[in-house]
């Protein structure tokens, strides 16, 4: 579990976080959402002790991250946006590093590296950065770890893994691991991401599974642009083709839901989604 | 396991470095025994300053190359790409600082031994059968002298310190910090000697011999304190200073 409480952040003068609070619960992948400068990265880095707090309660998996435990470490494994190898092949780099995780198991490497059809006995540093995000991701899934933080996973991923990617991750994830998937690109993590967290303005300004966000609200495609005054209407958009719009709807039946039309919604009207939830963030 | 230091993953980060490492180190040596062949077959057999031949090299090589290693030794720490993968590696800080600090002093000064004698063994084997006339052998007995590898770690620790310190061109700052804190200390100590001493002075034959006595008089007393500070103190307080500077890194890249 990761637990967060009152955490306080800045860089500089400036205030990232404060006070703000978050629960994560083994069994789930986590989908981190927010405008860019929300936070995402800056998250991630203090809840594996690559950032300190300046105030508040952070534990992740029982440990203080800022005191980088190889304990920790061990069951930690964070996919970076910017990736840097080191100059050695691949098989040299499991040589060197997975010895350090105690859980990693080699087959399913290979099984990933595998499916991901990437070569092998190259150089880290010749491949292409979708190629070396291929490599990175199987180790990391490899590690079992407790933990695993993807910053921006499927950037540089071409079509076909992208939805490879999505099916490994589902079926990686175990009841005891915590997956963190931070991304803009909330259509290549779609039916992948549940919970979401959004965050906004340096605090927590969503964090509910798909189940809770379609009991609660209902999404509509239409040709004609819906009354604005309407009952109901939470947010609405033009699309190709017609207009999206978010509805109250607490009878609504479970329903597909477009995370990038939630997302506009939460971040359009922040206020109403807080009252909205506001049984299930007692709950939480 | 402990969580602050455990032999097994001090191997491991150790085994790490030399995976990620061995291909410069090949190059590096590589380039340096080229070097050394140029100038063996220059000066074979030319003077008897021949006899250290390679005893001079092995200083000069350990007093240059090891510090510009000491330098390099926390290189991933501050680059933003790399910082992450390095700080997250799981082991401790301690464990961290430890297996860099021996891959540029137990295990450098080990390996310049052996590149010496076997570059030095082909090297002048190949002058005989080529020239008939060679330089003495390196031999790796003649170096051992305390004194050489303490006054290196001493050299060490600093530019160690400065791996950990500065965030880029670690060699020349460092060296530049070196100098100024050299030329402070001398200005201190001529104040200090001149204005506190001052009384001693004015009844002071400055001759080389009353000097001389001077030294002798103030060495005797601190001689043993100097020493253990210059090979001890010093070096112990670079590592510490540097393990807590690792020890309070956080990734430098904002939002």
């Amino acid at each position: 579990m990761i637990e967060i409480k009152e955490l306080c952040f800045s860089y500089g003068r400036k205030n990232l976080f404060q006070d703000m609070g978050l629960t994560l619960q083994p069994g789930n992948i986590y989908g981190l959402l927010g405008l860019n400068g929300a936070g995402k990265s800056t998250l991630l880095k203090l809840m594996t002790g690559l950032l300190f707090p300046t105030k508040g309660t952070l534990i992740t998996l029982e440990y203080d991250p800022a005191k980088r435990e190889p304990g920790l470490l061990s069951k930690l494994f964070v996919l970076p946006e910017e990736l840097n190898t080191p100059g050695i092949t691949d098989q040299e780099y499991v040589r060197a590093r997975a010895p350090f995780y105690p859980n990693f198991d080699h087959e399913s490497l290979a099984r990933y590296l595998q499916e991901f059809d990437l070569p092998r006995e190259r150089k880290l540093t010749t491949l292409s950065y979708g190629q070396k995000k291929k490599f990175l991701l199987s180790f990391g899934l490899a590690c079992n770890a407790s933990v695993v933080m993807l910053d921006e996973p499927t950037n540089g991923l071409d079509i076909p893994s992208k939805g490879l990617f999505r099916r490994l991750i589902a079926e990686a994830l175990s009841d005891q691991q915590i997956f963190i998937i931070s991304t803009h690109q909330v259509r290549d993590v779609d039916s992948l991401i549940d919970p979401i967290v959004i965050l906004h303005e340096g605090t927590v300004l969503f964090n509910y599974t798909l189940a809770q966000v379609t009991s609660q609200v209902r999404m509509s495609h239409g040709v004609s642009r819906p009354d604005g005054n309407a009952d109901g209407l939470l947010y609405s958009e033009p699309t190709v083709g017609g207009f999206s719009a978010v509805w109250k709807d607490e009878s609504a039946a479970d329903g597909p839901v477009d995370l990038e039309l939630l997302f506009k919604s939460v971040i359009a009207n922040p206020e109403i989604y807080s009252s909205l939830f506001e049984a299930e963030r007692a709950d939480t | 396991m402990s969580e602050i230091f455990s032999p097994h993953r001090l191997g491991l980060l150790i085994r790490n470095d030399a995976i990620a490492d061995y291909r410069s180190l090949l190059i590096i040596s590589a380039t340096l025994a080229g070097i050394i062949l140029i100038l063996a077959m220059l000066s074979r057999g030319s003077s008897s300053e021949n006899d250290y031949f390679y005893l001079l090299l092995y200083i000069g090589i350990l007093l240059t190359w090891g510090p510009i290693s000491s330098s390099r030794s926390f290189k991933e720490l501050h680059d933003k790409t790399a910082n992450e993968a390095y700080l997250l590696l799981p082991a401790s800080t301690l464990e961290k600082m430890i297996a860099r600090l021996l891959s540029v002093t137990v295990i450098f000064m080990g390996y310049l031994l052996v590149f010496m004698s076997l570059t030095s063994a082909v090297i002048e084997s190949l002058n005989s059968l080529l020239f008939g006339k060679n330089n003495q052998w390196f031999h790796p007995l003649d170096v051992m002298e305390w004194s050489l590898f303490g006054h290196y770690l001493v050299i060490q620790s600093l530019y160690f310190l400065g791996a950990a310190w500065f965030r880029k061109t670690h060699f020349i700052k460092t060296t530049l910090a070196i100098t100024i804190a050299c030329i402070g200390l001398a200005v201190l100590t001529l104040v200090i000697v001149r204005f506190v001493l001052v009384p001693s002075f004015d009844d002071l034959e400055l001759s080389i011999d009353s000097l001389y006595a001077l030294y002798n008089g103030v060495i005797d007393v601190t001689e043993i304190s100097l020493i253990t500070l210059y090979f001890v103190g010093l070096p112990v307080l670079c590592w510490s200073v540097a393990w807590l500077r690792v020890r309070e890194t956080q990734v430098s890249d904002g939002v």
